[in-house]
């Protein structure tokens, strides 16, 4: 992106900045990680964790209970921290990384769960039975009541997220669920302070405990409180909507905040339509056009859910915005030649990509749709492939319609495409089109680090 | 967004070393409980007598454990304390200040061992020539497990403290250990009701 930085005032339009580089190093990321679990292996230890596991099984159970319990809440704090949108943690892997880790530490942590409630009732069941260890658990040990809840709490949570209840929940309804997430670790908070040996008796440990976790939670609420309250005071306005093709409209957001901004193409922002009845819902959408300072382009399929009230919205509606997140940018191709991969609606990031892609990256664009009526942005592709030296193929159809029957497969890509290998590879759209390119790219040649996804955000 | 150079090795080095030290330092301050022994509660340790403690031996009362109210039937047998008493030894995490409620110098109480679902739980109960309580120290607790060990080495020296600030087996209870509290009561009640 070598491109004039204009900073006169006068200019009324110019590309937006790129987001600054984050600094953050997977080592520096590794270095946290490990130096709080070597805190939690330690107060375990210290507190006689180790020696326990030579006594009596209960001792071996109390001990196994504590440790399962700790790893338990570091796997919990340490997933509220990559839902916290820490810019520097976000710019470094991407908020779909994020989003990933973030679930599975959740799964980590049901099943650490699971095994500290089986170790504790095992634990207290000397010598008066799992019935009554149960009873304590459950309601006669302090705050074990609230704290069941708690627990019942997040294992809904986690069970919702497991992809089989995910895929039939509304957005709503599944995140609704979840911040039910938030009132369980709270539940649980104080049986630990109370009851965990580890912390009853040891004040330093306590107060460490107990900083750290109002720490996250100062953490998160000033990352989504912050982000929220940003977006609510700054604004943006619908100035133009197209409709694009069947069920497809594109918007642009414009206003005069925009001048400090900065984003990049293929990056996505969460939208929050400001009107009666609209204001609570926040939906990712991507950019589908270079951002500019006199807008930001987004391209928005009517799905039936959250996204039809968008292609619905009318001019002049206030919206307000969080973003840019992404790390699927145009600076990932530099000057090599590139292959777009799109899928449906994950046009919108192909789009704004090939505007800011460098004159010598020769772009071939692959745009698969179910339908011709569906096709957005065809004239667009066309002439920014050509400007750039590059080529659009469109394949229509369902997949039992087309000629091949995998049209990503690796000796197709390469017909088309002969020097596939020594291009990057840039993909967007549904998951399952995602798969198929990358194990069609990979086979043909291609590096798995120069091939990259972006999930479909619409 | 991608890096243009690759870091240094002390930008990637660094972090994890000043977090490593960190965390071994703070674990390093965390009390260490060396095992299930070497702290007491005043079972046992360097026995000195007590001079001014007149040893007085409380009648056994038969009748004495059906007025508690423990839930667990406590093991009535009511025993006499040994000559030396064990007032002088203070367990280190009880706070000296139970010293302060007056001269100790009047009769040194053996509680029953009030058996409660985790073990028993039994007590020296030092009296002032008032009749006032000076001073308790817990003979005997559960101590079998670790959990045990660590619930009561917490409750009791504050059990202790609060029994003397109260003069009475009237304490509340702290929580996660309510059984402990109930064993306590029950030997303290027993204690007190043997002299009214």
């Amino acid at each position: 992106m070598s491109r004039p930085i204009i900073t006169s005032s006068v200019v009324a339009n110019r590309p937006l900045l790129p987001p600054a580089a984050s600094r953050v190093l997977d080592s520096d990321v590794g270095a946290v990680i490990g130096a709080l679990t070597l805190v939690v292996v330690g107060l375990w230890a210290r507190h006689g964790g180790v020696s326990s596991l030579g006594g009596s099984a209960t001792d071996v159970f109390t001990s196994l209970a504590s440790l399962t319990g700790l790893f338990a809440s570091e796997a919990g704090i340490l997933g509220l921290i990559l839902v916290t949108r820490t810019p520097k943690l976000e710019r470094r892997y991407g908020l779909d990384r994020l989003f990933n880790w973030h679930r599975l530490l959740g799964e980590a942590m049901a099943i650490l769960l699971v095994a500290h409630i089986v170790t504790s009732v095992e634990a207290w069941a000397d010598p008066s039975g799992v019935v009554t260890a149960i009873k304590d658990l459950t309601g006669r040990e302090p705050y074990m009541a609230l704290t069941s809840i708690g627990t019942v709490l997040v294992l809904i949570v986690t069970v919702t997220s497991l992809k089989f209840f995910r895929e039939r929940l509304t957005y709503e309804t599944w995140w609704f669920i979840h911040l039910l997430s938030y009132v369980g670790l709270a539940f649980s908070f104080s049986h630990q302070i109370v009851l965990g040996t580890d912390f009853m008796n040891d004040t330093l440990a306590r107060w460490f405990w107990i900083a750290l976790h109002v720490g996250v939670a100062a953490w998160i609420a000033w990352g989504r409180w912050g982000t929220l309250l940003r977006s609510l005071l700054s604004p943006l306005r619908v100035e133009s909507v197209h409709h694009e093709a069947s069920g497809v409209v594109s918007l642009t957001l414009g206003g005069s905040n925009l001048r400090r901004h900065r984003a990049a193409s293929g990056q996505f922002y969460f939208l929050r339509e400001l009107s009666p009845g609209r204001w609570w819902s926040n939906n990712p959408f991507s950019l589908s056009a270079e951002p500019t300072t006199s807008g930001l382009r987004f391209t928005i399929k009517d799905r039936g859910d959250a996204s039809r009230a968008f292609t619905r919205i009318t001019e002049g509606t206030r919206v307000a915005i969080e973003g840019p997140y992404g790390v699927c940018t145009p600076d990932l191709v530099g000057d090599d030649r590139v292959l777009l991969v799109a899928g449906g609606v994950g046009i919108g990031p192909i789009v704004s990509f090939l505007e800011q892609l460098s004159p010598s990256s020769q772009p071939v664009v692959l745009y698969r749709a179910h339908a011709h009526a569906e096709v957005a942005h065809a004239d667009e592709l066309e002439r920014l492939a050509a400007a750039h030296g590059g080529r659009l193929h469109i394949l229509v159809g369902a997949r039992s319609t087309l000629k091949v029957p995998d049209p990503f497969a690796a000796d197709v890509l390469l017909k088309t495409i002969p020097d596939l290998a020594e291009r990057v590879v840039v993909v967007a759209g549904p998951e399952s089109m995602i798969k198929a390119v990358q194990r069609g790219a990979r086979k043909a040649g291609v590096p798995a680090e120069r091939i990259h996804a972006e999930r479909a955000w619409w | 967004m991608t890096e243009n150079k690759k870091p240094s090795l002390i930008r990637q080095v660094a972090p994890a070393a000043v977090l490593t030290a960190a965390g071994v330092g703070f674990v390093s301050m965390l009390d260490n409980p060396t095992g299930t022994n070497s702290v007491s509660l005043g079972v046992d340790g360097g026995v000195e007598s007590a001079t001014a403690a007149e040893t007085s031996a409380v009648a056994p009362q038969p009748t004495l454990p059906t007025e508690t109210t423990i839930a667990p039937v406590p093991e009535v047998a009511t025993t006499l304390a040994p000559s030396p008493a064990t007032s002088v030894v203070t367990p280190p995490t009880q706070a000296p200040t139970v010293e302060a409620a007056g001269a100790c110098d009047g009769d040194l109480v053996t509680s029953p061992t009030a058996l409660f679902r985790w073990g028993g739980i039994q007590l020296q109960v030092h009296f002032t020539k008032a009749n006032v309580i000076c001073d308790v120290q817990v003979l005997q607790y559960p101590n079998d497990k670790s959990k045990s060990i660590s619930i009561n080495q917490r409750a009791l020296p504050v059990y202790n403290q609060e029994a003397v600030a109260a003069n009475s087996a009237q304490i509340s209870a702290m929580s996660g250990a309510t059984d402990s509290w109930e064993a306590y009561t029950a030997a303290l009640q027993a204690v007190v009701d043997s002299r009214s």
